[in-house]
């Protein structure tokens, strides 16, 4: 795993922890709040609707209450009721309908002390019926229950209360009650999360599949007048909470929650990505110049302003740069003093070989001259061609020792021009010559003449080790680099001819070593400090048997000048 | 025209509108005599079979054209099939003031037939006002009608109305103390009954008692009422009942159904469900369209239905009553009369039915 991407996952980790922390701490805290809350306040509704039912209960109590002294005191009822007078019996009859209306009730029955129903409100033609258990188990319950009876079209359940009389001497109830059902029951769940449910079934339970919570029971008393047995039970109003808006409002604020952790870690995958990229730039920066580093390239800066470690490993390298810079030049100048003295040596046995024939001629001419002068003659048109040979091989020597000493003169110069210009004259004898020249390449900051010589030495190599070989093939490319800081050029000059050996690779740059019949040694020793003195790379990538790869980089006009090598 | 309507009106207002607008051969007043109508003479021969009916003179009183015997036959032919059930074979007129019927049979109940209202004869055209509903019937003097049943009559009497048929007590209690007003009983004309059909197991505590039927008349309806009284012309001669059998559904609903616009059946039915002693039984108002159909399937516990108190051919209105049913007599009750001295004579026949009396009766003497 690489630098960058530790850190990366680095800081995405202590972005996300603490962020994870916050948004569950923060999560957590207003659910508590909002449930204690919620629940504080449903607590009071419930308070409330128990408030509501006992003052509903009380409601009726009063109305009985009153409709019983006025009943009292009513001669009409007297008559009727405890007199049996015909001509009032209708406005008995009729009046728990009327004083149900008028008194708000949903249920109304008046008994006499036998338990016959003298006038009922709500099934007013129930006259003369017998129903004494009514009255008898609402007192047994405490003057309030639930009673279930009928309507002549349908069953009511009513909050029932029971009160009493006397009229003449003799006992009347009263029972009323108010519709439990519908209007009462929407009353009392005033807020849309609670629901408030009328159960007469023993062991019945709400349905609390969807969340809905029991809150409450409110046990009554319940009659129930349709069952066969009538008997005393216990109905329940059941107060369920739906916790629907609760939820609404959790899945709400979990929903927020997540949105905002989903754009958290997308920001902080980017942040992480491009804060990561960032610290990780100068050293793959060093790292990258530093591979670059060897003694031919010594030219790399690293020069750097930055305060922090990264600064400090720079100049670090930097001056690690400069003394193998000095070193390196130091080498070169061991080296050249070492050429120097090889090629001294050489220019000297050189001259002596070259020096040594014409000595012999001179010393032979000197002989006849003075022992037989007349022959001088004859003698130097026999030794002359010896002289003219001798001459001709110096003149060769001094031209040759010249190109090790070129000038040098940079300007921008079209690298591919020059190939050209080289394959035009160059003699291919039977060889394959391709080439690859980029169309876009950039000008070569350097010297036209140079470069000539430079190519001219590797493609006549080339060509020269394809001799007598069939189907030699000489390929000569050129291309930007794509990965080199500064720009560069590359050329290429590769052939399908015999390749070297590791020894023949290692002394192949050496002067005056040859594996040609006939060559100097000279030409790569050449091309070698040609391609230094223009600040270019020279590879050699060659195995027997598998042909040569002569790959040179030189800088573009475009590159920044670069440090000279000393 | 649907003379089935006209026979039997779903309302006093209808019956006391139709009375104006039709008439038949004969009538029968209050007290059960056969009085002239169209005809003023009538004869049978031996067999009881052919009768004679014979016309007023033609120009012999004013207003609208006299109506012949030619036009009463070609009235009844052309509603031939319901005509045949009366029993009648034919009607053939003599002349303008001649008709000649014939039985298929001798009916006890000629020349009383002729007074069934199935055998009416429309002269005259009422004029409908709309949207007020005023009906105008051609009399002498015309005959105004507001049919506004829901509406309270005290208004009506109180805008000026001549005539109010009603059977809300509390009307009569209103109109008592004021001397502008006669009112008078009509005949007792509806008989309220408990329907149940067979297979329908019978509604306990309904013994079919005098005591119950006088609790109801007194106690339960708002309505001029009696315990019903025999006879029943339902419960004449089983061979005069066509064999129609009806196919009814068994009881399957809890219900004693009854005509929502009805308040007597609406108490009535309420008090049986409440003496039932049945928790699951109801008293059920249906609007009458539901009504009509429950009654056609028969698919209720029981159906408190009216029917008329008196039939001019009780064999016709047996055969009409739904078979494979049957009724338990509940109470009978009557309309009011109310009337503003002063104004027109009126009729009135044996089935509680008013007729204002114009001026050509009046000459004919007929009253």
């Amino acid at each position: 795993m690489s630098f960058r991407t530790r850190l990366f996952f680095a800081l995405v980790l202590a972005v996300l922890v603490p962020l994870g922390a916050l948004a569950y701490g923060v999560r957590s805290e207003m659910e508590r709040r909002l449930t204690s809350e919620y629940e504080g306040r449903i607590r009071s509704l419930v308070s409330v609707i128990a408030a509501d039912l006992d003052g509903e209960s009380r409601t009726v109590a009063a109305r009985l209450r009153a409709l019983a002294s006025e009943l009292a005191r009513s001669d009409r009822f007297r008559l009727a009721a405890v007199r049996s007078e015909p001509s009032s019996r209708r406005y008995l009859l009729d009046y728990a309908g009327n004083a149900m209306s008028l008194s708000g009730l949903s249920l109304l029955q008046i008994q006499d002390s036998a338990g016959r129903i003298l006038s009922s409100g709500h099934f007013r033609n129930e006259f003369d019926r017998l129903q004494p258990e009514l009255p008898r188990m609402l007192a047994a319950a405490g003057g309030l229950a639930l009673v279930r009876t009928r309507t002549p079209d349908t069953t009511i359940l009513a909050l029932a209360r029971v009160d009493s009389f006397q009229v003449g001497g003799r006992g009347f109830t009263v029972v009323g009650g108010s519709e439990a059902e519908g209007h009462l029951l929407d009353r009392l769940a005033r807020d849309g999360e609670l629901t408030v449910a009328l159960v007469t079934r023993p062991g019945w339970r709400p349905d609390t599949s969807q969340g809905a919570r029991v809150l409450r029971e409110l046990p009554l008393p319940f009659l129930d007048l349709l069952a066969q047995n009538v008997r005393l039970d216990t109905a329940r109003f059941v107060i369920t909470q739906s916790f629907g808006t609760v939820r609404a409002l959790r899945q709400s604020v979990d929903r927020w929650l997540m949105i905002a952790l989903a754009l958290t870690v997308a920001v902080a995958l980017i942040g992480a990505a491009w804060l990561s990229s960032r610290i990780s730039r100068p050293l793959r920066d060093l790292a990258r110049k530093t591979s670059e580093i060897d003694l031919d390239r010594l030219d790399q800066s690293f020069d750097s302003d930055r305060p922090d470690e990264i600064g400090a490993l720079s100049r670090l390298l930097g001056a690690m740069t400069e003394r193998l810079r000095a070193g390196s030049a130091r080498l070169r100048e061991v080296e050249r003093r070492a050429a120097v003295g090889d090629l001294a040596r050489q220019v000297n046995h050189d001259i002596k070989n070259g020096l040594a024939p014409i000595r012999n001629v001179l010393r032979h001419l000197s002989q006849v001259g003075r022992q037989d002068p007349q022959l001088l003659p004859a003698v130097f048109e026999d030794r002359r061609s010896t002289l003219e040979s001798s001459v001709e091989y110096l003149e060769t020597l001094a031209r040759n020792y010249a190109r090790l000493s070129p000038g040098l003169e940079r300007r921008p110069c079209d690298l591919n021009a020059v190939v050209d210009q080289i394959l035009r004259n160059t003699t291919s004898d039977g060889v394959e010559i391709r080439t690859r020249l980029s169309e876009r390449l950039p000008a070569v900051l350097g010297d036209s003449l140079m470069l000539r010589r430079i190519l001219e030495n590797l493609i006549g190599n080339a060509v020269d080790s394809l001799a007598g070989r069939k189907g030699g093939m000489v390929t000569v490319s050129t291309e930007e680099t794509a990965d080199s800081k500064p720009d560069r050029v590359r050329i290429t000059v590769a052939d399908t001819g015999p390749g070297m050996t590791r020894e023949q690779l290692e002394r192949a740059f050496d002067d005056f070593y040859t594996t040609k019949a006939g060559g100097t040694g000279l030409g790569l020793s050449i091309v070698r400090r040609l391609v230094m003195d223009l600040d270019g790379v020279l590879r050699i990538e060659t195995e027997p048997g598998a042909g040569t790869r002569v790959v040179l980089e030189f800088p573009t006009a475009s590159s920044p000048p670069a440090a000279t090598a000393p | 025209m649907d003379w089935a309507r006209v026979s039997s009106p779903a309302n006093d207002s209808e019956r006391l509108l139709f009375r104006q607008l039709f008439e038949t051969l004969v009538r029968i007043d209050c007290r059960g005599e056969i009085r002239p109508g169209i005809a003023d003479g009538w004869s049978s021969d031996s067999t009881g079979r052919f009768w004679t009916f014979t016309f007023p003179q033609p120009g012999q009183f004013t207003g609208h054209p006299p109506i012949t015997a030619g036009a009463v036959a070609s009235s009844w032919k052309a509603r031939e099939p319901g005509i045949q059930t009366l029993g009648i074979d034919s009607a053939v007129a003599l002349d303008d003031r001649t008709l000649r019927v014939t039985l298929r049979a001798s009916r006890d109940s000629a020349p009383r037939l002729f007074a069934d209202p199935l055998l009416s004869v429309g002269h005259r055209v009422a004029v409908v006002h709309d949207p007020s509903g005023r009906v105008v019937v051609p009399n002498d003097p015309p005959v105004d009608f507001e049919l506004s049943p829901a509406g309270d009559p005290r208004d009506a009497l109180d805008r000026g109305i001549d005539l109010v048929v009603t059977r809300d007590p509390a009307v009569a209690e209103y109109v008592a103390s004021r001397p502008e007003f006669v009112t008078f009983p009509l005949p007792w004309s509806r008989t309220y009954a408990l329907l149940q059909f067979a297979g329908t197991q019978p509604i306990s505590g309904i013994p079919g008692t005098d005591s119950l039927r006088r609790s109801l008349a007194s106690d339960v309806v708002e309505a001029e009422a009696r315990p019903a009284q025999p006879p029943f012309w339902w419960n004449g001669p089983q061979s005069c009942r066509l064999d129609v059998l009806m196919e009814v559904t068994l009881p399957t609903s809890p219900r004693v159904v009854y005509s929502r616009t009805d308040e007597i059946a609406r108490a009535l039915a309420e008090r049986i469900v409440a003496l039932s002693g049945n928790t699951q039984l109801r008293a059920v108002g249906l609007g009458d369209i539901d009504f009509a159909t429950a009654l056609r399937e028969g698919g209720e516990r029981g159906y408190i239905v009216f029917l008329p108190r008196n039939v001019a051919a009780p064999c016709h209105a047996s055969a009409a009553l739904s078979a494979g049913g049957w009724l338990e007599p509940l109470i009978d009750t009557r309309a009011r009369a109310i009337v503003r001295r002063g104004a027109p004579p009126l009729s009135i026949d044996w089935d509680g039915s008013i007729k204002v009396v114009g001026k050509e009766e009046r000459s004919r003497g007929s009253q």
